[in-house]
């Protein structure tokens, strides 16, 4: 499964350096592309390099399928932590979007605790607190306009 | 020389920086109990917090916390046996057997104070190199700066554990992100597709926070960890004092093992991890009871942690003077000098050479700082590594937000941010190096000014001046390094075969 997940990095990388080639000399100036150039060019051989690699480890590995079925099935659990985490993460960005930093906060706060067993008043009294240090830190001590989101009145 | 010294080394005292240095030093040694989590995801969570600081507060700050996390991530190392920072994996080596002999006190006391003393013995070796190298750097071109960026981008990522080819591929998407947005000069718009958040380029707050912050958590979240740690473990008066002593009687082993890290860190590139191993294979390959080495002796402790923190002086002079990072977490320094209005190179030594004594004698002053505080407070310091996943997971992200939307006050910057998370996280599962990405990202834009300067002035073939040839040469073999070091390997694993 490593191997797989590693040539379709190395394709991405092989892809994204060609997309920025290409683009780079349709800029009008010598001085906004020599450097792009330089460096995607260099990005896109050793990408190659990488990905010709890749497919070498793979095909000298040659895992039978009933080593790559158990990889599988070892990296089940880990793809779920990593899908909840991330799906928590873009929750507190969308929070913030609609709620602002100050409300969507205490909420993620509050709600990933409750739902990963800890008590009410641990919870309450965490998510308080963070978000007591956001807005001492941020609003009084930087004197950042903390976003109020798209449904509430600034703060 | 001596007026900048004396204005740099007494700026320390003040009283506004002696309280950010202890901040900073607070913070760090929490953030080194942490296990997993060492200088660099402390750099990434406090530099947005230093943005609008006035820059020698902010660099004082930052540069006390870098300097300090090794000491207290060596805590966890000798007493639950789980390195707090990745330069601390040697300790544990010796350290967590001499607890589990009922001699963690004593591996404390020892590894505390060699740890004080090799961080202060390592920043005063960087002072005096001040001004014999100083001649040199004001002498570098726009040429040979090109060079010497691209030295520091090779270095970064070659000389690093893992794949050379990764770690160039890295450093150059890093210098390709860097050049996102509007060039000044030409007003040229690029890779912006018509969004007015990307004009003035991708930020260095949420870039590091992403790369950093989030991506670390997301890796603790896929090990599965419940919490950070769960083993008992205590700390006693008399047995550290001990281990204090254990220092002096072995005062010529602290002292190579303190200029092993200080050489170490003064190579480009070259992060603590190596200068631990290479003091404790030093340690134990003079001892005399070698084959007591990784069942609890004292030597063990002494070497990996007298280098580790003397490295920190090595790479801070490194990094301010050439302006290329000693170590992978100076590649983030460097980028925090620029967000307060700093240029590390030839700039920093010509317009702010005290600032620059000023952090190193700081560095000085944060280890005796931090040695005081473990050894005070390394009974209640050790609690802190039992701090639940299900906590720290959402406070740390929760603030982690709150700093990407302050540095430009942008929503936007929360998905990129996330984005990074991502890159980041899979960067770390496939090998590919976050600290050379860093470190293209941050100088990109002056890689770029460099090279448009040298073209202009001396043509394309600006590479052929007889400091340039030296630096190319320098390159290539930087570059040929990784190769070499694979070819000696086989070649005496050949020879050592039986015949």
């Amino acid at each position: 499964m490593r191997a797989r997940g590693g040539v379709y990095f190395a394709i991405c990388l092989l892809l994204l350096t060609a997309y920025v080639i290409a683009t780079s000399l349709t800029f009008r100036y010598p001085r906004d592309r020599v450097l792009l150039v330089l460096a995607g060019s260099v990005a896109f051989v050793l990408s190659a390099v990488q990905l010709t690699r890749e497919l070498r480890t793979k095909h000298s590995l040659q895992p039978g399928a009933e080593v790559e079925a158990k990889e599988a099935v070892a990296a089940q659990p880990e793809r779920r932590r990593i899908g909840s985490a991330l799906g928590w993460t873009a929750g507190l960005v969308a929070g913030v979007y609609v709620l602002g930093l100050i409300v969507a906060i205490p909420l993620f706060l509050f709600s990933y605790m409750k739902m990963h067993g800890v008590g009410w008043p641990k919870a309450m009294s965490l998510a308080a607190i963070t978000t007591i240090i956001v807005y001492l830190a941020f609003k009084l001590g930087l004197k950042v306009a903390l976003y109020p989101g798209v449904l509430l009145p600034p703060l | 020389m001596l007026d900048a010294f004396l204005q740099g080394g007494l700026a320390v005292f003040q009283p506004a920086f002696l309280f950010m240095m202890l901040v900073g030093v607070v913070l760090g040694t929490v953030i080194g109990i942490l296990p997993g989590i060492g200088a660099i995801f402390a750099l990434s969570v406090m530099i947005p917090f230093v943005y609008r600081m006035p820059p020698e507060l902010g660099m004082g700050f930052l540069v006390a916390m870098v300097s300090v996390t090794a000491t207290s991530g060596a805590i966890t190392s000798i007493l639950l046996g789980i390195p707090g920072t990745g330069i601390n994996v040697a300790t544990v080596m010796d350290g967590f057997p001499m607890t589990k002999k009922g001699e963690g006190s004593r591996a404390l006391g020892a590894c505390v104070a060699s740890s004080m003393f090799g961080g202060l013995v390592g920043a005063l070796l960087a002072i005096p190199m001040i001004p014999l190298v100083v001649p040199l750097v004001m002498a570098l071109g726009t040429g040979e700066m090109v060079l010497i960026i691209a030295l520091g981008l090779v270095c970064m990522a070659t000389v690093l554990e893992g794949s050379a080819v990764k770690g160039l591929i890295s450093g150059l998407m890093g210098v390709i992100l860097a050049l996102i947005g509007t060039n000044s000069l030409t007003g040229t718009s690029r890779f912006t597709f018509g969004n007015i958040f990307l004009y003035d380029g991708l930020g260095l707050v949420p870039v590091v926070l992403g790369l950093w912050g989030v991506a670390s958590l997301l890796e603790m979240m896929a090990k599965g960890q419940t919490a950070i740690s769960k083993v008992a473990a205590k700390a006693e008066i008399s047995g550290m004092l001990r281990g204090i002593r254990d220092v002096f009687r072995h005062k010529w082993l602290w002292l190579r093992s303190t200029v092993i890290g200080y050489v170490i860190g003064v190579i480009p590139g070259v992060g603590g991890a190596e200068a631990t191993y290479m003091a404790y294979g030093h340690a134990k390959q003079t001892s005399k009871h070698p084959e007591e080495f990784g069942t609890g002796t004292v030597e063990g402790v002494i070497a990996p942690e007298s280098a580790n923190n003397s490295m920190e002086g090595g790479a801070l002079l490194t990094t301010m003077v050439f302006g290329i990072p000693g170590s992978p977490h100076m590649a983030l320094l460097i980028g925090a000098f620029f967000m307060v209005g700093l240029i590390p190179g030839p700039p920093m030594v010509r317009e702010h050479l005290p600032l620059t004594f000023t952090l190193l004698v700081g560095v000085a002053v944060a280890n005796v700082m931090a040695g005081i505080l473990c050894l005070t407070t390394s009974r209640q310091l050790v609690k802190v590594a039992f701090v639940p996943l299900n906590l720290l997971f959402p406070m740390m992200l929760a603030i982690m937000f709150a700093a990407a939307f302050a540095a430009k006050v942008s929503i936007f910057n929360l998905l990129v941010v996330t984005l990074f998370g991502v890159i980041g996280f899979l960067m770390g599962k496939f090998g590919y190096s976050r600290p050379a990405l860093m470190l293209g990202f941050v100088l990109g834009r002056l890689f770029e000014e460099y090279l448009n300067q040298a073209i202009e002035i001396h043509g394309p073939l600006f590479f052929l001046s007889p400091t340039s040839l030296v630096l190319t040469g320098i390159i290539v073999l930087a570059v040929t390094f990784p190769y070499w070091k694979g070819f000696s390997r086989r070649l005496r694993s050949g020879e050592a075969r039986p015949t």
